[in-house]
């Protein structure tokens, strides 16, 4: 055996692992033999570090030297519904320096939900000098001053994407920093932004980059704009609009309309701010060869809506607001064959009265006439077991299940029962489910099903729902795939945590919050189990102060092999063998 | 009970104790579930169990550590049943003050719970167009989604111009903030467990609201730090408390902010509730220390005077 792996060139393998670029298979490749571990550590250029506290940069530094790609995600799911207090954590800037010495051949950088000063743009502009892709999702903490920096330095940015960041808009000038040498932009994403930018400065951008193939606008660009910029890149792939207004003229509609005809690639629309009807037919001409449409800010009737996606027979994503009503989605449910994903999002959330007709029946309609659709985003209010049981039998491809009824513990609102049977079919017919969120009225009984036919279950979403421990035993011990589990105001306490504690060493972690864990069992667990970073999130002061019996606020856990973190704000703290010693 | 945590074959820990509380009817029904019903729906084998547990890792010291933790637990278990009476059940997501909120965790029964939703819904039909006060987080929806409801009503048929669009919008703003003569939103300052109320609009401006939020929190403040009489402090001290802390406000898109960055009005009509922080502690949160610092009450005087 040793002949044999010595004999073979390291050139070789190499050649032979490029082929291979899955975390997966890399990390199945590194566990053959050391000697294959070595060679996988040096070629391997993409790292995906889902859980920025579950390792350091140095760590990863030292068993990987040359990467060029790299994926951060900071902050817990639910941070994007405020239940993440601020000042958690999530930083990026102490991973920039690590890697702006180690990795000056760094191309790629993708975070998620972290934390991003002007400082660290500025150290990734001026690090790396073949930068070419910078994709910030959901990401704070910096303004367009650091897109700025990033514009003026990175000479060979091909990706710029903002994606639903929280940036502090100081101006548009930020977007003048291109230097006009500049020419390579292949993907520009800054619909988050609010200021106005120099329309001029954008139009020769878009005019001097031939590779450009996305472009996703602010709602400060108006529609009459929207012409010249599209007259420049006719070779647009995927658009997104500014604000679908403009003032009324009689040229606009024509101009909208051969400029976008003449946009032969376009697959993917966006944007539609503040939409003024008249002017959707501009898009009709393009809706042929439409695969994904995001009409979620559309504030549009079910009627131009039917009008929109009969138009689309290519369609395979359609994000849209609730405004379609089930007479909308039985039209999709006609036109759109191929659709893949949907999600109907809720126009008027924080009202309990339904202000549209939309139903579980809309719902029915597309998992009965989409034979391919494979992931669902639904709010809605009301449901009921039989729907659900339909659902489940119409269309058993499902890998994402996300239902959202907004009463919390709706029950089926034909028989006033729980749902528990209607997502127990869910479970039981989609055997590939990945990702399910549920609602409505839900007892354990619900919890036992998931527990038992969700073995590929992957992330699971809960809230308001349960009885008891017994409810999250079944999922901690029946779902052998689960990766993320996120909880909100269930009846669950410390016994099933505690009965499931090493099954939290083969996940990426846990979240709790309004539940019964006490302060007690979070210190049990942070001492038992040292690979695990157990979090207590408590804004009401350190939960020593009071009985350990007590429940905490918020809960986190995660497993990690960088230990405990250092840059925690005053209300978190993390258990350890120490935090039964350690001061308040 | 001890089915459930019986992994090694230990010797099955003992009975547990009949508790007195309230919930105790309903968790020794839930200790009968826990040792009979682990199985799929239907399934009442108990041989079936150990097979079902076999999730739990094979390594032998997770295992025994495992295993201690859950004697540990059970011996805690009664201090913590006797203990949960005190922990109040999370207020109903349907605030409505007239329904008595029975306790969901004595009534195992999914129909009666029902019921309680259903009749809080007849009684309160009448309150269901108006905003409830939202539950933190929930629709989970992002904050870039949640005021398109404001734009809802407004929607006009295709014939009407922008421009009257526009007019609308404007109008419906100032109607809702002109209806009512008081506004009182919570206010709570780190370090104080209790909150106080303030009349937004008692004051016009930022100066005003700050001195009053400093009189409000003195005496608490005074009270904490075990002075005997809760005496006014002299300006100085008033100013020191001032310049130590900083006045955060959550908006009506639930986002936390710092006051003093919009024009007063716009800021009255959009506060929800109001924090006072200490300044050191801000520092952590602002990470972008290209400004100097400078306490935004400081900042707040200067915009609203």
């Amino acid at each position: 055996m040793l002949k044999m792996a010595s004999s073979f060139p390291e050139e070789v393998l190499e050649h032979v692992f490029s082929f291979l670029q899955s975390d997966g298979d890399r990390n199945s490749i590194s566990m053959v033999c050391k000697s294959w571990y070595e060679i996988e550590r040096w070629c391997r250029r993409r790292i995906f570090v889902g859980n920025c506290y579950a390792v350091s940069p140095r760590i990863l530094i030292r068993r990987f030297p040359d990467v060029r790609s790299i994926t951060l995600k900071g902050k817990p799911h639910f941070a994007d519904f405020n239940l993440v207090p601020e000042g958690w954590g999530g930083y990026v800037y102490p991973w920039i320096v690590a890697l702006a010495s180690a990795y000056p051949w760094l191309e790629e950088i993708r975070l998620k939900r972290m934390v991003v000063t002007d400082e660290s743009l500025e150290l990734i502009a001026k690090s790396f000098k073949n930068f070419k892709l910078l994709v910030l999702s959901s990401c704070e903490g910096f303004s367009t001053d650091g897109l700025a920096s990033i514009a003026a330095n990175c000479r060979n940015l091909q990706e710029l994407d903002l994606h639903e960041s929280d940036v502090e808009d100081l101006s548009g000038r930020w977007l003048s920093h291109f230097p006009d040498t500049y020419t390579s932009l292949v993907s520009l994403n800054i619909a988050c932004l609010g200021s106005e930018v120099s329309f001029s400065a954008l139009e020769r951008l878009v005019g001097r980059c031939p590779n450009l193939r996305s472009l996703r606008l602010h709602r400060a660009v108006p529609l009459d704009r929207l012409s010249n910029l599209l007259h420049r890149a006719p070779q647009l792939v995927e658009l997104g609009t500014g604000a679908y207004s403009a003032e009324l003229r009689p040229d606009v509609l024509s101009n909208l309309s051969s400029a976008l005809s003449a946009c032969r690639e376009l697959k993917s629309l966006s944007g539609f701010w503040d939409v003024v009807p008249t002017y959707l037919p501009a898009v009709y001409s393009i809706c042929p060869g439409l695969t994904s449409l995001n009409l979620s800010y559309a504030i549009i009737q079910s009627p131009d809506l039917i009008k929109l996606v009969s138009q689309c027979p290519n369609l395979q994503r359609l994000w849209v607001l609730d405004y379609i009503e089930d007479v909308g989605l039985d039209a999709l449910a006609v036109s759109c064959k191929d659709l893949r994903e949907l999600r109907v999002f809720p126009s008027d959330p924080f009202v309990l009265e339904a202000n549209v007709s939309l139903t579980e029946q809309g719902l029915i309609s597309v998992s009965e006439g989409c034979p391919k659709l494979q992931s669902v985003l639904y709010f809605c209010r009301q449901m009921s077991n039989e729907a659900l049981i339909t659902i489940a039998r119409n269309q058993p491809n499902f890998t994402c299940f996300r239902l959202c009824i907004i009463e919390p513990r709706t029950p089926d609102y034909l028989t006033l029962e729980p749902l528990d049977v209607g997502f127990g079919a869910i479970v039981e017919h989609c055997k590939d489910l990945t990702r399910l969120s549920v609602s409505g009225l839900l007892t354990d009984r619900a919890f036992e099903y998931i527990g038992t036919y969700g073995k590929k279950l992957e992330m699971l979403s809960l809230a308001f729902a349960g009885d008891s421990d017994l409810g999250l035993h079944h999922v901690l011990s029946g779902c052998d795939n689960l990766r993320k589990l996120e909880i909100r105001d269930c009846p669950f306490g410390d016994k099933a945590l505690l009965a499931n504690a090493a099954k939290l060493e083969t996940m990426r972690s846990l979240w709790m919050s309004s539940c019964s864990v006490s302060y007690g069992a979070c210190k049990l667990l942070g001492q038992k189990l040292p690979r695990l970073n157990v979090e207590v999130i408590d804004e009401r002061g350190h939960p020593a102060s009071r009985p350990e019996s007590l429940p905490v606020e918020k809960l986190y856990i995660y497993r990690s092999v960088a230990g405990p973190r250092f840059d925690m704000p005053n209300f978190v703290w993390t258990m350890d063998e120490n935090s039964a010693l350690r001061l308040t | 009970m001890g089915q459930l945590y019986n992994l090694d074959a230990h010797p099955v820990l003992e009975e547990v104790p009949v508790r007195t509380n309230k919930r105790s009817c309903v968790v020794a029904s839930e200790d009968k579930k826990l040792e009979l019903r682990l199985g799929p729906p239907g399934d009442q084998d108990q041989s079936a169990l150990l097979p079902q547990l076999g999730f739990i890792s094979s390594d032998h010291e997770s295992k025994r550590v495992c295993h201690q933790l859950q004697v540990k637990a059970k011996n805690e278990e009664t201090k913590w049943l006797a203990n949960t009476a005190q922990h109040q059940p999370k207020s109903s997501y349907f605030q409505c003050p007239m329904i008595p909120h029975p306790d969901k965790k004595a009534c195992s029964d999914p129909a009666s719970v029902s019921k309680f939703t259903n009749s809080a819904a007849a009684i309160s039909s009448d309150q269901k167009r108006i905003a409830q006060a939202p539950v933190v987080g929930w629709p989970p929806i992002r904050s870039c989604r949640k005021n398109l409801a404001n734009k809802s009503s407004l929607v006009k048929p295709a014939s009407e111009s922008p421009l009257e669009t526009l007019q609308e919008k404007s109008k419906g703003k100032s109607a809702d903030s002109n209806t009512k003569d008081h506004m009182f939103v919570k206010i709570n300052m780190e370090g104080v467990p209790i909150g106080r109320k303030v009349n937004l609009k008692a004051y016009d401006s930022y100066e005003k609201l700050s001195s009053a939020i400093d009189q409000l929190f003195q005496g608490l403040l005074a009270a904490q730090r075990d002075y005997s009489a809760v005496e006014k402090e002299n300006k100085e001290e008033t100013k020191a408390i001032s310049d130590s802390y900083t006045l955060l406000y959550e908006d009506n898109e639930g986002d936390r902010m710092l006051v003093g960055d919009v024009p007063w009005n716009m800021f009255v009509s959009t506060a929800k509730r109001l924090r006072v922080l200490k300044s050191s502690e801000l520092s952590t949160l602002r990470l972008s220390s290209s400004r100097p610092e400078k306490t935004p009450l400081d900042s707040a005087m200067e915009i609203g005077s």
